[in-house]
């Protein structure tokens, strides 16, 4: 059946080209429902359209950017009751192969059944790495996050915090040294804690931060022990809502300072970013 | 298994948080949606963001791709071509609400979709490149601002100076030529279909 030219129909390549505004779109396909002609056209037009993406030039892939990709891709945040597997190349010992970060997510108080994260990790434990981890230090764990969580509670009131820090350690864990990570600058309002603690496995590194800049594009906080003029990273995190955690087990002692900084992307061997929050050690 | 039976497969998997899914997928379209993303940024690291993007979208939202209305390369492309022009838009601090979302060709239903109209993409890419390049450079000029900048037809007017009426008119004979051209086409789809 023939149909007589509606100016509509004149919009049909427009349309399948992406060039009509959203109101134009949503008349354009209220007319196309009942065109018959519009309709039939469609179909031809989509062989072109559909075969513009297979006229871009080839281009060399940058190196690393699967690795990076999948490694940002799966450190998101995943819905409550799901669990993410991850793929080899997104292995903390793959994408930062200086360090080899233990990463506990602290508990969020009051948490939503949204299952958000309070920390959004760009490191995950692959099944290898969980191989290694002992019933031993599996328990620290459970006992730092439960740790974390105490102090971010009472984070407003730091000072106290220390004071409680030092002389009540959680079960089997001992409390070596607290201390108060100060603002690098006068218009950072972040604040932050620093607790190295020890147990039978060794001594590990806690840092919580709070208030912290929001993050931008592929920007993450990444935590730096300083020794002298070496700086290692003790690993990266994401905030959330200003927030973030970090564990690391410490291979070597001496460090003089332990500080954050506001880095480009995840992926540093060296800070590039400005401190955000740094304190003194006692080494 | 045939690629788009392996493509819904794999979208299943991802669906159910297979990380390994997403990486074969991810094997699969990288230097296709790499190159497609280029073309749109001219600049590596922002195509790479493009990308990103992209995996990320199918990661955390697969169940926005509809297998029962087409192709999931149908989809990866047209959601590849909206991320690219909300960046350019911003880059640009032009306004990020008037383009049409070019994922909604990627829900029209297609009854024509079907593996066995699978064909060699690259030789069609490379008949359609070479009929591009025989567009007069007006008509060259309209296409790539519309979809490759994401202007709509009035922003190109303006832009461009010419009539309203002009620019439908290039662009109009633009596909009508590449029509002709392609014209052994016309029945076949294509797994880059952005209607399927």
């Amino acid at each position: 059946m023939t149909q007589p030219h509606d100016e509509t129909c004149d919009l049909l390549e427009l349309y399948m080209l992406g060039g009509l505004d959203e109101a134009e779109a949503l008349r354009f396909e209220a007319h196309l429902s009942s065109c018959e002609s519009c309709q039939e056209q469609r179909l031809a037009l989509a062989d072109i359209v559909g075969l513009l993406p297979a006229t871009a030039e080839p281009q060399p892939v940058p190196e690393g950017m699967k690795k990076r990709i999948l490694a940002n891709v799966l450190a998101e945040a995943v819905p409550a009751g799901s669990e993410a597997k991850t793929p080899p190349t997104a292995s903390p010992s793959e994408s930062q192969p200086s360090i080899q970060p233990s990463i506990q997510p602290a508990p969020k108080p009051a948490t939503p059944a949204s299952g958000a994260s309070i920390l959004q990790t760009t490191t995950r434990r692959t099944p290898a790495y969980m191989k290694l981890v002992t019933a031993g230090l599996a328990a620290a764990l459970i006992a730092l996050a439960l740790y974390a969580a105490q102090l971010r509670g009472q984070v407003g009131d730091l000072r106290g915090e220390l004071a409680e820090a030092g002389s009540a350690p959680v079960q089997e864990l001992k409390v070596n040294q607290a201390v108060k990570l100060n603002p690098a600058a006068a218009d950072i309002v972040a604040t932050g804690l620093a607790t190295i603690v020890i147990d039978k496995n060794g001594t590990h590194l806690l840092v919580q931060a709070e208030q912290l800049p929001k993050l931008q594009g592929n920007e993450a906080y990444q935590v730096w022990l300083i020794k002298g003029q070496e700086k290692f990273s003790a690993g990266t995190f994401l905030s959330d809502q200003g927030t973030g955690a970090i564990y690391y087990t410490l291979k070597n002692g001496g460090y003089d300072t332990v500080a954050i900084t506001l880095e480009p992307d995840a992926f540093g061997d060296q800070p590039r970013g400005k401190i955000v929050l740094a304190a003194a050690l006692d080494a | 298994m045939n690629d788009i039976a392996s493509d819904i497969e794999m979208m299943r998997r991802i669906a159910g948080r297979d990380a390994m899914a997403l990486e074969a997928l991810y094997d699969r379209y990288e230097k296709a949606v790499y190159a497609f993303a280029y073309r749109f940024a001219q600049d590596a690291m922002l195509a790479e963001e493009i990308v990103q993007e992209l995996f990320m979208r199918i990661w955390n939202q697969p169940e926005r791709y509809d297998a029962s209305l087409g192709k999931l390369t149908t989809w990866i492309f047209a959601v590849t071509r909206n991320i690219a022009i909300d960046q350019l838009r911003k880059r640009q601090n032009r306004t990020t609400s008037q383009t049409a979302d070019t994922e909604r060709f990627a829900r029209l239903p297609d009854p024509a979709s079907g593996p066995e109209e699978e064909y060699d993409i690259k030789w069609t890419g490379e008949q359609l490149k070479g009929a591009l390049a025989a567009l007069n450079p007006d008509q060259r000029q309209v296409l790539d601002l519309i979809y490759y900048q994401g202007y709509t037809q009035h922003e190109v007017s303006e832009r461009q100076g010419i009539p309203l009426g002009t620019v439908k008119s290039r662009v109009r004979l633009a596909m009508k030529q590449l029509k002709e051209r392609l014209g052994d086409l016309e029945r076949r789809r294509t797994p880059y279909d952005t209607t399927s």
